[in-house]
């Protein structure tokens, strides 16, 4: 009897010890609940345990100690491993956090957020009342996403103020400012490029729907494409690759308040000649069913002509560089479509925003404002192949070299286009399936097709 | 001492529950709630049945339904058929089978992702082992790149990886018919089909039924599989209805409308467990 009684005190133990072992703090689901990681990021001397209490490091160079003794810390979300040091983009920013800490004294908490899961972990923390890092990077494309859901901080109050503010470039301001608010500060620019082998086209990249079709009849008799882009179930295919096309027509597929108009004309226009494309092979079907690596094999195996990529190509598709330098590859103009008169590019701009829920708000800024100082951004841009956001760091030397010009020269000579909308992500990603479908099955209809995926957005996102 | 006795059992299954309550019926109460809320601006405003209203009218949730129903028909069904043939065959009691079970069991062990991955890379449109094996004999089709071609492949992947479960089940049914019934019937000159037929099908309906109705549990929530191999694409030919709850949430944030798929789903495996658990009781009540 006595046995008995222990065994039932031992089994209700057990079960007490269980459940309060699975009770946890409020934590989502999210990584984001952690605390950022401290065992990784090389440039933490202590182990940082803690994740609300400032760390009290021993500034060793404080040259201008900041009006507090202790200088705090940073807790920044970064796309980039900083141990990989094949990564050119990981080591300058590394360069740069090791640098802005002995300057400032300020001890930055890295994590590595990858780039296309890094807005989705922001919101997601933010909707669910997790944890949020004071700052973090991201395209543009992805801020009005994040405004949505609550997680940046208007900070143009901060940065009308900064030094750098008159130099940024219009291109930036009229992206990240609107009514008087700003939620990130841009650091360079990118955009789309067109790379063609000029031994295939030793006339030149074709700029329009006929100059396809030509082509791709010449080429089709020698087993190669016209060209090779990423057009798959993704935002970024149709920003890249969709949305140029609409614009060479002279339409948008957002209107001035960011509502969708996916129904129009010239998005029918443009899915026709993709599946025209696709149906008569001039195009490899990776292209509209495979992954961004698949769709680069074929430009680097030199079965595609061509390759629509960005001005940070260099990173991504083997040999590009190589080729580029020894002139078999060039820089082309993007295509337009029938009806069009001038192809267009996209353009592009990776940010650096504050969280709304950053508790070193002004150490933030401060991290903005000397990574903005030229001798700072000039190598971070140039690791991106990108243009600064600061004119003034354009006359560093690093941006003296062909690929620059001829980069610029795309840039400038063809048509710009970024569009925004409180919805963007999302609605474009609606579409890419619904394109993808479209693409594939030519028995589907496209006009209605998109009327239908137009009265959906509408009905989730703008009722 | 009786009183004592009897409470005591609750009294050890308590804390479970507790803690049963604590995971499973808060978080299905605040999706209750959550379906009926909308986020903009990270202010959240009561909406009622808005969410419900859009997703019917929606031509993506009646796709991802369709699909669904698709994926769980062919899943189901082969994974019944194929492990039940296999079920059979280890009742043979030949050498080696454990053996053969074991072997048989290896898809179950490995991840639903690295399944899945694995199987995307056999069907790599240009390098996979699979497609340039199969791909010859269809005329040069790229299975992944094409709507029926990917439904397949994700059907093919979860059957391989679910047989081995629903022929351990399976196998245990039918080590419950008694080998005298059959040597009975074997002696008044039944022949295998009619042994199967009139003996051990009626005998193992009820664990079959349990089986075909767990298993479609599994296919219904079932998103690891998909999500790694296809995506839900190409376009929208693979997207089951968890998944575009997944995505509605994870990828768009819009956890409201999220919420109200989810309850969708919520009420679907209502439904089949309630199914499910009647199966259950038919097995006892036929066992006692």
């Amino acid at each position: 009897m006595r046995g008995k009684k222990l065994s039932i005190l031992i089994a209700v133990l057990l079960m007490a010890t269980l459940v309060l072992s699975a009770c946890q703090p409020a934590a989502v689901e999210e990584p984001v609940a952690e605390p950022p990681v401290v065992e990784e990021p090389a440039v933490v001397e202590e182990p940082a345990v803690v994740e609300e209490p400032p760390v009290v490091e021993e500034p060793e160079v404080v040259e201008e100690p900041e009006e507090v003794e202790d200088p705090g810390v940073l807790r920044f979300w970064g796309f980039y491993d900083l141990t990989n040091e094949e990564d050119g983009r990981a080591v300058q920013m590394k360069a740069n956090i090791d640098a802005f800490e002995a300057e400032t004294g300020i001890t930055v908490q890295y994590e590595q957020v990858a780039w296309d899961v890094m807005a989705m972990n922001v919101s997601v923390a933010a909707v669910a009342g997790g944890d949020l890092p004071d700052l973090i990077m991201s395209g543009y494309e992805y801020i009005q996403g994040m405004v949505n859901a609550g997680a940046l901080m208007d900070i143009y109050d901060e940065i009308a103020v900064a030094d750098f503010y008159s130099d940024l470039n219009e291109f930036e301001k009229n992206l990240n400012e609107s009514g008087g608010m700003r939620y990130a500060v841009g650091t360079f620019v990118g955009g789309g490029q067109w790379y063609y082998d000029t031994e295939i086209y030793p006339d030149g990249f074709p700029e329009t729907q006929e100059g396809w079709a030509t082509e791709c009849e010449r080429l089709s008799a020698e087993d190669k494409y016209v060209a090779t882009f990423y057009a798959g179930r993704a935002e970024a295919a149709m920003t890249q690759g969709l949305a140029p096309l609409v614009w060479s027509l002279g339409e948008r597929l957002f209107d001035e308040e960011g509502v969708p108009q996916f129904d129009s004309d010239a998005v029918v226009q443009a899915i026709e000649f993709w599946r025209e494309m696709y149906n008569n092979g001039c195009v490899p079907e990776v292209a509209f069913t495979g992954d961004w690596s698949a769709t680069e094999a074929p430009f680097e195996d030199r079965s595609a002509g061509a390759y629509r990529g960005g001005t940070w190509s260099y990173i991504f598709v083997t040999g590009l560089q190589e080729r580029f330098e020894a002139g078999t590859v060039a820089i082309g103009n993007p295509p337009a479509l029938t009806g069009g008169d001038q192809g267009w590019v996209f353009m592009n701009v990776e940010n650096f925003a504050v969280t709304s829920r950053a508790e070193n708000v002004e150490n933030a800024i401060k991290f903005i404002e000397f990574f903005m100082n030229p001798a700072n951004l000039a190598p971070w841009a140039n690791s991106n192949f990108g243009v600064p956001a600061r004119a003034s760091a354009m006359e560093d030397p690093v941006f003296e070299s062909k690929f620059y010009d001829d980069t610029l020269a795309n840039l400038t000579r063809n048509g710009q286009g970024t569009e925004t909308s409180p919805y963007y992500n999302e609605t474009m990603n609606s579409l890419s399936a619904t394109v993808q479908d479209l693409v594939l099955n030519s028995n589907l209809d496209i006009r209605s097709g998109l009327e239908s995926l137009q009265q959906e957005m509408i009905l989730l996102y703008f009722d | 001492m009786i009183n004592r006795s009897k409470s005591y059992p609750y009294i050890l299954v308590t804390p479970a529950i507790l803690f049963l309550m604590i995971v499973t019926l808060y978080p299905t109460l605040y999706s209750l709630y959550l379906a009926m809320t909308r986020t903009r601006m990270g202010i959240m405003e009561f909406v009622g049945f808005r969410n419900y209203r859009i997703a019917l009218m929606s031509t993506e949730f009646w796709q991802s339904m369709r699909n669904s129903l698709i994926f769980t028909s062919f899943y189901v069904l082969l994974t019944i058929v194929i492990g039940y043939g296999i079920a059979l065959l280890l009742n043979r009691g030949m050498r080696l089978t454990g053996l053969y079970m074991t072997i048989i069991f290896l898809p179950w062990v490995l991840s639903e992702i690295t399944t899945g991955v694995v199987w995307r890379w056999m069907f790599y449109q240009d390098y996979g082992i699979l497609q340039n094996l199969l791909g010859p004999l269809f005329g040069g089709y790229k299975f992944i790149s094409r709507p029926e071609g990917a439904m397949g492949i994700v059907i093919a992947a979860t059957v391989w990886r679910s047989i081995s479960f629903a022929m351990l089940l399976l196998l245990a049914g039918l080590q419950t018919v008694p080998k005298e019934v059959h040597e009975a019937a074997a002696m008044d000159g039944a022949d295998g089909w009619k042994s199967f037929w009139k003996i051990t099908w009626p005998l193992t309906l009820p664990t079959t039924i349990v089986t075909i109705v767990f298993m479609t549990i599994q296919a219904v929530n079932g998103v690891g599989m998909i999500l790694s191999i296809t995506e839900g694409g190409p376009g929208r030919a693979t997207e089951v209805l968890g998944l575009l709850m997944y995505r509605q949430a994870m990828q768009f944030y819009n956890f409201g409308y999220a919420a109200a798929l989810s309850v969708t789903l919520l009420i679907l495996n209502f439904i089949l467990a309630a199914f499910y658990i009647r199966g259950l009781n038919r097995e006892t009540a036929l066992a006692g």
